[in-house]
């Protein structure tokens, strides 16, 4: 089921409102059987490979703990959990990678090995609650999670329907523990989530999938287009991902947070960074939260790997990179997220002494706005490997980066895009409304924005945002980028 | 604070009250939408524009019969019942048969010369389209030599009907009879789906859409000068409006590039399967003809490249139709029944580029013709 889709509108009430209605002790039950319609409407029979995992998963934590406990070798059990998770992984999203990949370097060599294809689908969400099963067995091992004995219990960590297909990918310290807290109806929560979930909402329908359009359209036919679309695609695509992904992400928190569920906000702002490490604690910050606690510092505490900072960072960004996909585009993608960080670690005693000779102040507003400005830059040149179809593709757009910036070809070039000047009008409107509306927020921390205006301010943006979405909303039921991963 | 029998307290109710009160308060929003949804009804969903002009169907069916072709014919006619009137008023044999959609609308005797053609293709055609306008020659026992089937992809999905079925019900459970098919497929809903778009925001969009831009005589029926209808030709083929004739590729692209943002293509295979029930239910159809001594061709409209690409790049998505399977079910019903087979979704198959089309849905009338007509190629037609 799609958050911006009809059924979720009558699901998500249906299944608050009952949820307060049953008794506390049934009410992870009634959270588990919502969860598995939520799933099941993508494709029913994909619930069987998700049970399947959970009951993996679920077994080995009570192995580990057990061993653990009783001083026995609990790292075979360990083993044995990644293992088999990330089989699953492997035949539903890099089987055919692999396959396609051993074929050509066996054709290099003269080997002819036929590339064996599987015709699945891959399960949506499955590196998100793949990633959510491993953090529990880790932590299990690690001694900082007790072992789940309640199956249903141990399901829902893992299905629990407001994240189960994008994320945020939570630790089980965090969410277990609150399906046996007792949540009681509070306006304030409630309303404070559904705002969460309409502004979530507002960032999908209006304005990612309103740029989705154009980015898609550059990306589907690069060879009809030259450096201005290729620039302006490019830099549109943060704000299409941070649009659609943050979107997907606050009607998660909201839909989760109105039952009285605390989950992690996955962005925080990431517009405002002002260097690429900054960047990568304000981006999707459960995955990369997660890279870095079960992949970055076991690399680093490891024998090989120990004194070695820039190729663990490598590493845990090629992972991360491979993480959203079984394609070339998205490693060299992550490969190269990884360089800037190691760059950027490099050069921060140079980069400092330049701010230093040229007498800017750390907290200075020129100084503020360039950063945040060379982030931004940054990570929409990368950003080309992700939206690219192939690598071909991005090497094309690189290379024509720097074409077609004549007279003639830019009066033409926008229009041909398709979108007319209302369009580009009123796209501008809304991302500076996206801008004002995340530096308010920001500043205004935890609270609502909008929170020690009067009453009829706080109406007034609130019908804003329904209106706005009522009549710019996109309603062609686009999924949400992440699902694919 | 005592505890009720439904498990929440009656602070609980309390809160979940004003809660209620919270949401009512966009109640005016939904009415809104409701109200113009209806009032404004872009599509004629509410407005029963099927049975709107009494005899309008049957006059125009009769003018066609004579020989003669129409101009400035209603968009909006119901075009199911002209075909039913059609057949009925038929009193001779026609060489070929198109059974099809808008998008085969202008195959006809411009592409046969010399051959009798009628055209029944009908705007978004379902199966039970089909079956209800065939059942018509079945009925008077007029059987064509030839039927050309368009198979668009969206035929072997369910739905198997629509609201604009309603007018040759009949004759599709005739045809299903004949076929000794009893389909699960048709299932009358309580409620009109139409219902279920009262507080549609896309319906809403287009709704204001249709307030802003429409002026009295763009829906005049009437107004010869500006030609806003269609032209129906004596075959029952059909031009589109004067707008399509005054094409150019930047509308067109335009055009089609705001269709693929409001999704308009994907409606049609968002939430859709292949149907098994449908699969054997359009080949018992082929079987009944070709027990007629019918020749049957099968027939495949390349889709826009654009589009064509956007529904490529969504096959992963488990509630989207793949187009891709469509086409391979096609091509081996078509194997397994020893029937010619034409044409492809995939635009390159037949060498067609973004120029080629009228909209992101409509290949234009003269590359149609060109395309068919040019012996050898990879789409053209069969037995021309």
């Amino acid at each position: 089921m799609l958050f911006n889709s009809a059924p979720f509108l009558v699901f998500f009430p249906v299944v608050t409102v009952l949820y307060f209605l049953y008794p506390h002790s049934l009410r992870w039950a009634l959270l588990l059987v919502a969860s598995c319609i939520f799933y099941m409407w993508f494709i029913p029979q994909y619930l069987l490979i998700l049970f399947l995992l959970i009951t993996i998963d679920y077994s080995m934590g009570i192995l580990i703990e057990d061993a653990r406990l009783k001083g026995a070798h609990a790292k075979k059990y360990l083993i044995v959990s990644i293992l088999a998770t990330c089989s699953v992984l492997f035949f539903f999203k890099y089987f055919n990678f692999f396959s396609l990949n051993l074929t050509a370097l066996g054709d290099f060599f003269d080997l002819h090995y036929p590339a064996k294809i599987i015709n699945f689908i891959l399960p949506i969400g499955l590196s998100f609650h793949t990633f959510q099963s491993l953090s529990y067995v880790i932590e299990v091992y690690r001694g900082r999670q007790k072992a789940e004995h309640h199956f249903g219990i141990y399901a829902l960590y893992v299905m629990f329907y407001p994240q189960l297909v994008a994320g945020p990918i939570e630790r089980p310290y965090n969410l277990i523990p609150q399906f046996r807290e007792k949540h009681n109806v509070d306006y304030q929560r409630i309303a404070d989530a559904l705002k969460q979930m309409a502004w979530g909402m507002f960032k999908k329908v209006v304005i990612a999938d309103r740029l989705a359009v154009l980015v898609n359209q550059v990306c589907s036919d690069v060879h009809g287009y030259q450096g201005p679309e290729f620039v302006v695609a490019s830099l549109l695509c943060p704000v299409l991902f941070y649009c659609d992904f943050s979107g997907y992400s606050d009607i998660a928190v909201g839909s989760a947070k109105a039952m009285g569920y605390r989950i992690t906000n996955n962005f925080n702002f990431p517009f405002f960074s002002r260097s690429m490490d900054e960047w990568w604690w304000r981006w999707n910050i459960t995955l990369y939260s997660w890279i870095r606690d079960y992949i970055y510092i076991p690399l680093c505490q490891s024998r090989i790997l120990r004194n070695n900072r820039a190729v663990n960072v490598l590493i845990a960004f090629l992972l991360s990179g491979l993480w959203h996909g079984a394609a070339w585009t998205y490693v060299i993608w992550g490969a190269i997220n990884g360089c800037y960080l190691i760059f950027s670690t490099l050069t921060y005693k140079v980069r400092k002494g330049i701010h230093g000779i040229l007498g800017l102040k750390e907290n200075g507003l020129f100084l503020k706005i360039w950063q945040t400005a060379a982030t931004y830059l940054l990570f929409s040149l990368a950003g080309i490997f992700f939206i690219s179809k192939s690598v071909g593709d991005a090497v094309y757009i690189f290379s024509r980066l720097t074409c077609g910036w004549n007279e003639g070809y830019l009066k033409n070039c926008f229009v041909s895009l398709g979108f007319d000047r209302a369009w580009w009008t009123h796209t501008s409107e809304l991302l500076v409304v996206l801008f004002i509306m995340d530096l308010l927020q920001q500043n205004a921390g935890e609270k609502f924005v909008f929170a020690k205006d009067p009453v009829w301010c706080r109406w007034m943006y609130y019908y804003g945002l329904v209106l706005a979405m009522v009549f710019w909303g996109h309603y062609g039921r686009n999924p949400f980028i992440y699902f694919q991963f | 604070m005592g505890e009720t029998r439904l498990f929440i307290s009656n602070f609980e109710i309390k809160e979940g009250r004003r809660i209620f009160l919270m949401i009512l308060a966009f109640a005016p929003v939904l009415l809104l939408v409701g109200a113009v949804n209806i009032c404004v009804d872009p599509a004629g969903l509410y407005k029963g524009v099927i049975h709107q002009y009494e005899g309008l169907e049957e006059q125009n069916a009769q003018s066609l019969i004579e020989g003669r072709n129409i101009e400035n014919v209603r968009i909006d006619m119901d075009d199911r019942l002209l075909q039913k009137h059609f057949i009925q008023k038929m009193t001779s044999r026609a060489d070929i048969v198109i059974l099809g959609s808008s998008h085969s609308m202008w195959f006809g005797e411009n592409i046969f010369p010399g051959k009798k053609v009628v055209n029944n293709s009908v705007i978004h055609v379902l199966l039970a389209d089909y079956l209800g306008i065939f059942n018509g020659y079945a009925k008077k026992n007029l059987f064509p030599k030839r039927v050309i089937i368009l198979l668009d992809p969206q035929l072997i999905a369910v739905p198997f009907v629509s609201e604009r079925w309603l007018s040759i019900k009949e004759d599709t459970f005739g045809m299903l009879g004949r076929l000794k098919i009893r389909s699960t497929r048709i299932k009358q809903p309580l409620i009109s789906g139409a219902w279920f778009n009262v507080f549609s925001f896309s319906y809403f969009q287009k709704s204001i859409e249709k307030l802003l831009r429409s002026s009295p005589q763009q829906i005049d029926p009437d107004h010869k000068e500006g030609r806003i209808g269609q032209l129906l030709f004596k075959d029952g083929r059909r031009l589109w409006t004067m707008k399509l004739l005054s094409w150019d590729i930047e509308k067109s692209r335009r055009k089609t590039i705001m269709e693929l943002q409001d999704g308009t293509f994907m409606q049609e295979f968002n939430q859709r399967k292949m149907d098994k029930e449908l699969e054997s239910i359009l080949e018992n159809f082929i079987q009944y003809l070709i027990n007629q001594h019918i020749q049957v061709t099968l027939c495949m409209l390349p889709i826009h490249p654009q589009v064509y690409k956007s529904f490529i790049g969504q096959e992963n998505r488990p509630e989207v139709l793949r187009i891709t399977d469509v086409e391979h079910y096609y091509q081996s019903l078509a194997q397994r029944f020893n029937l010619e087979i034409f044409g492809s979704y995939d635009p390159s198959v037949c060498h067609l580029g973004d120029r080629d089309f009228y909209d992101g849905d409509h290949i234009r009338n003269d590359v149609i013709e060109k395309m068919l007509k040019n012996k050898g190629a990879p789409c053209s037609m069969p037995g021309i």
